[in-house]
């Protein structure tokens, strides 16, 4: 019974990620053997063709763009805004929950989310003029906080029933009730906001790179200038990169979430056992 | 509902969608004969058109022509190419590498016979030299400290080229300027400050050494703050890096279709009636641009007409310094709007500087490679424009000597 139950929740795991990678590759394909041009009535210097965006790739891009330099300014400037915007939303969130009078900074701080990242952008880049790099990574850092803080304080605050009452008859304390029980809580929640994290990290890095004078480096910036200097062979490469980062960086998202509730579970099923006593029949 | 009645409801809203669909598609352009779409936003530097529009040159030839400005990410090439416009306005480098990428895009008429883009810097200030940055110093004094400016989108070719013929320079990136001159007026450690900055010589070369609204002065609070004296100009014509700007082209798809040959001549015909007018009285242009809907003041577009005067009737041949001493000869009012296609014209060094700085890849890279004049340009249309115009046809031969 319990083998039948394993090998069908491995079909249906291998499904889930195999028929998504599948419909991509029919899309490409679709792509490489110009059905799409013939579907849509494109033609090359509308859409270019795939094998001559793969040259371009192949070749690290060519005299206009190199696709390294402006991949990794792009990648930091992701990765730096996802990391603070994060732990800043979190830090945000913990002082909410300890002090239920503050909770009406999270309200202001979602009124920043109704704010275009369009216009984010320039703003940014005048309140940051110093460096471009730092005006990115505040829009970046901007646009993760929000999710992070709003999902973050639902997982410190909505518990299962009583659980909090429990706690307290065994006279635990607030730090302990808030380590062990309000942490672990909001652990799925922080998932939840760092897959909509990513995405609006990489989002922002791109349209603070349309849109903030400076050096002439970044993903979005090379999309910005090649898609209108006629030069579509290097402005659809990097979309189809930026599509794929994104894509990646989702996907590492989702495993660490899965390895980490396996690990967490772990740990919940061995205090479990140590505290009723192993099961009979293991 | 009953399950029948609500398939039966959204089979008919699906059909009426389809339908506004293909309603859609059908009431695309048919109010005007050609539409145009600007490279920019509707100022000086498209000031034959709106004179043309003004005084009624279209009118006369019995065309309705719409005007559609450029601006923000409107990519002109993208427009003609997509048949949503018929004719456009844009820059030669832009065409070629539009049809680098498989675009069978056409130069009908070079408006601009000259290139108007200048790098200004400030003299003396940052280290630089005494005299700023000029043709006669790059080669010495582009070195990697310079910090240079440029918009990108296809404008950049001339500088790179510079860059890539200054001996002091191994840098070959630059900043990416917004469209003020933003960059001059922050400090050394802003993103945004260059000490040498891109300027159109009839449009942000104004906003550096004017004072009206706008301007860097303006926005500093010090009227002459900058002005000709303490401020250089390095001309691209003058050191062998100019590349072509505004042309008129359209896409060969279009030229296939019967009657649009017919009308492209006629709107030729006008326009460049219109051009010839607007070159010759650059004062009374700037009335035709307001009645056209324009984007900047009336004074700036009162400083912009004659620079954008100057484009169309000088060409590459003549010297900057003898244009601004004012004894340059200007082409004949016929010439205006021809293409050079003249072996080592400009056509051809715009075509040559492209094949040595774009560096593409794949396909594009080997049909920049063996693109020619002749696979650009068809000037049948501009003759015969000319010829209802005045009767007769000048040569290309007419234009001044080549250096």
């Amino acid at each position: 019974m319990k083998l039948e139950m394993k090998s069908k929740k491995l079909k249906n795991g291998m499904l889930t990620v195999l028929l998504p990678v599948l419909f991509g590759v029919f899309l490409l394909l679709l792509w490489r053997f110009k059905a799409l041009h013939a579907l849509l009535g494109l033609n090359e210097s509308q859409l270019p063709y795939l094998e001559n965006i793969w040259v371009f790739i192949k070749n690290g891009g060519d005299g206009t763009a190199r696709i390294t330099v402006n991949v990794k300014s792009t990648l930091a400037v992701v990765f730096l805004g996802l990391i603070i915007g994060s732990l800043l939303g979190y830090f945000v969130a913990v002082i909410a929950a300890l002090f239920p009078k503050s909770k009406g900074v999270l309200t202001v701080l979602a009124a920043f989310n109704a704010i275009p990242v369009v216009a984010l952008a320039p703003i940014m880049g005048r309140w940051f003029p110093q460096s471009a790099q730092v005006a990115k990574v505040a829009i970046a850092a901007i646009l993760c906080l929000v999710p992070m803080s709003v999902n973050a304080y639902r997982g410190l605050t909505e518990l299962k029933p009583y659980s909090q009452d429990l706690l307290k008859s065994y006279a635990a304390s607030k730090t302990q009730i808030f380590l062990k029980l309000k942490l672990p809580n909001s652990v799925p929640h922080i998932f939840t906001a760092l897959k909509l994290c990513v995405v609006s990290a990489m989002i922002g890095a791109i349209i603070g790179e349309y849109y903030i004078s400076g050096p002439m480096i970044g993903i979005g910036k090379v999309i910005r200038n090649d898609l209108k200097g006629g030069r579509l062979t290097s402005g659809w490469s990097h979309v189809l990169i930026a599509t794929l980062i994104g894509a990646l960086l989702y996907a590492a998202v989702l495993l660490f979430e899965k390895y980490t509730v396996r690990a967490v579970n772990a740990v919940k099923t061995r205090m479990t056992e140590r505290t009723v006593g192993k099961r009979t029949n293991g | 509902m009953k399950k029948a009645t609500r398939r039966l409801l959204i089979l008919a809203m699906s059909v009426a969608m389809a339908l506004s669909a293909f309603a859609f598609t059908a009431c695309k352009k048919d109010d005007y004969d050609i539409v145009i779409q600007l490279k920019w936003l509707p100022d000086a530097q498209f000031m034959g058109y709106f004179t043309a529009q003004s005084k009624g040159y279209y009118d006369e030839v019995g065309l309705k022509v719409k005007i559609v400005p450029g601006g923000g990410d409107v990519s002109e090439t993208q427009a003609v190419i997509n048949g949503s416009v018929d004719i456009g306005v844009t820059w030669v480098s832009n065409l070629i590498a539009a049809n680098a990428g498989g675009a069978n895009l056409v130069l009908v008429s070079q408006i601009f016979q000259r290139s108007g883009l200048y790098l200004v810097s400030r003299k003396g200030e940052n280290g630089l030299p005494a005299e700023g940055i000029t043709a006669e110093n790059y080669q010495t004094a582009l070195t990697d400290t310079v910090k240079v400016g440029n918009w990108g989108y296809g404008n950049e070719y001339e500088v790179l080229a510079l860059l890539k013929k200054a001996a002091s320079r191994t840098d070959m990136t630059y900043i990416g300027q917004d469209f003020t001159m933003h960059c001059f007026e922050v400090g050394t450690s802003d993103a945004a400050y260059c000490d040498l900055a891109s300027g159109m010589s009839y449009n942000e070369y104004l906003l550096t050494i004017k004072d009206y609204e706008g301007t860097v002065n303006h926005n500093l609070g010090v009227p002459g703050k900058y002005n000709t004296d303490n401020i250089a100009v390095l001309d691209m014509n003058d050191v062998g890096v100019a590349m072509l700007e505004d042309c008129l082209f359209v896409s060969q798809t279009w030229l296939d279709k019967s009657g649009n040959e017919e009308k492209l001549t006629k709107f030729l015909q006008a326009s460049l009636k219109g051009w010839t007018y607007a070159a010759n009285h650059p004062s009374e242009a700037v009335g035709h641009i307001t009645e056209g809907g324009d984007t900047n003041l009336p004074e700036h577009q009162t400083s912009m007409t004659p620079e954008v005067a100057k484009l169309v009737k000088y060409t590459p041949a003549v010297s900057s310094a003898a244009i601004k001493a004012g004894t340059a000869t200007a082409i004949d009012d016929k010439l205006i709007g021809v293409v050079d296609t003249r072996a080592g014209g400009a056509v051809e060094q715009t075509l040559q500087l492209a094949k040595d700085n774009f560096a593409l890849t794949g396909t594009d890279a080997s049909r920049l490679a063996a693109m020619k004049v002749s696979d650009l340009v068809k000037t049948k249309y501009w003759e015969d424009a000319v010829k209802a115009l005045y009767g007769s046809v000048p040569s290309v031969s007419e234009l001044p000597a080549l250096a």
